[in-house]
């Protein structure tokens, strides 16, 4: 678990594709989101900054998980502005939610929200992977996602 | 935009249409909308128009489906666009008598 929290920290970048002699840049976004009932739909619209490259399927999917996780936040009680962070990589997205561990209770089962059991029901189906940060301030994810201009 | 608008299908039969997304901010007007409606004998939740549902609007269907068949009357989710039903597939909804195709086949269901 630590291992992918650390990579989601990882300034943006490009990896090489030796093999072919390509360049993928590698996007990010990230993004502090007032914690209110429209953070969720601010964090969905952010993310249409990823239309053209990444399908219309996975970034649909990726709309989802970033929206329940932020939902999640505001519904615990975040109170202060909500950090996101996402990159982009080949076929895989990663991210993070922190906002000073409300989004972490959550997934730990102590949330308090009446509608946690579906956002974590509606996460898990759509990532590989998820969990708390080592610090427990937020909650990490990957997920599979096509990109329009891999090769 | 999310969008709210009803029309009489047929006696006893209230279409509720929902444009737009629907999540945490606009969950609620969803909610009050349905219970208004809990004299009417069937309800169908047409969603040909909505782009989007997260787990409040979940919360809020399944919240329905439980009070509606506890009250002996009849709930449909009908004509869903791909993220919809993606999510109440992935909830586990449509393995259930809830989810319907179209409005059509709801009420054919209930003839």
């Amino acid at each position: 678990m630590t291992g992918i929290a650390g990579r989601i920290s990882f300034p943006p970048g490009s990896f090489t594709l030796a093999k072919y002699g390509y360049t993928i840049p590698m996007s990010s976004l990230e993004m502090t989101i007032d914690s209110s009932r429209q953070a969720a739909l601010n964090a969905r619209e952010s993310l249409l900054a990823w239309t053209d490259e990444v399908d219309r399927s996975s970034l649909s999917d990726l709309r989802m998980v970033v929206s329940e996780l932020v939902a999640l936040s505001v519904v615990n009680g975040a109170s202060q502005p909500i950090d996101l962070q996402l990159e982009l990589d080949d076929g895989e997205a990663r991210g993070s939610v922190v906002d000073a561990g409300h989004v972490a209770r959550a997934f730990q089962g102590a949330g308090t929200g009446e509608t946690d059991s579906w956002a974590l029901q509606i996460v898990d189906a759509l990532v590989d992977e998820w969990g708390v940060s080592p610090n427990s301030e937020g909650v990490w994810f990957r997920m599979p996602v096509e990109r329009l201009n891999e090769i | 935009m999310f969008e709210l608008s009803e029309r009489d299908l047929e006696a006893g039969c209230l279409e509720i249409r929902v444009s737009g997304e629907l999540d945490l901010a606009v969950a609620p007007e969803l909610r009050a909308a349905l219970e208004e409606a809990t004299d009417v004998e069937s309800v169908v939740l047409s969603m040909e128009e909505c782009e989007f549902i997260d787990s409040t609007a979940i919360a809020v269907i399944v919240r329905e489906q439980l009070r509606r068949q506890e009250n002996d009357k009849k709930f449909a989710v009908a004509g869903c666009t791909k993220q919809v039903h993606r999510i109440l597939d992935v909830t586990g909804l449509t393995g259930n008598g809830l989810v319907f195709a179209s409005v059509e086949d709801a009420l054919a269901s209930w003839r």
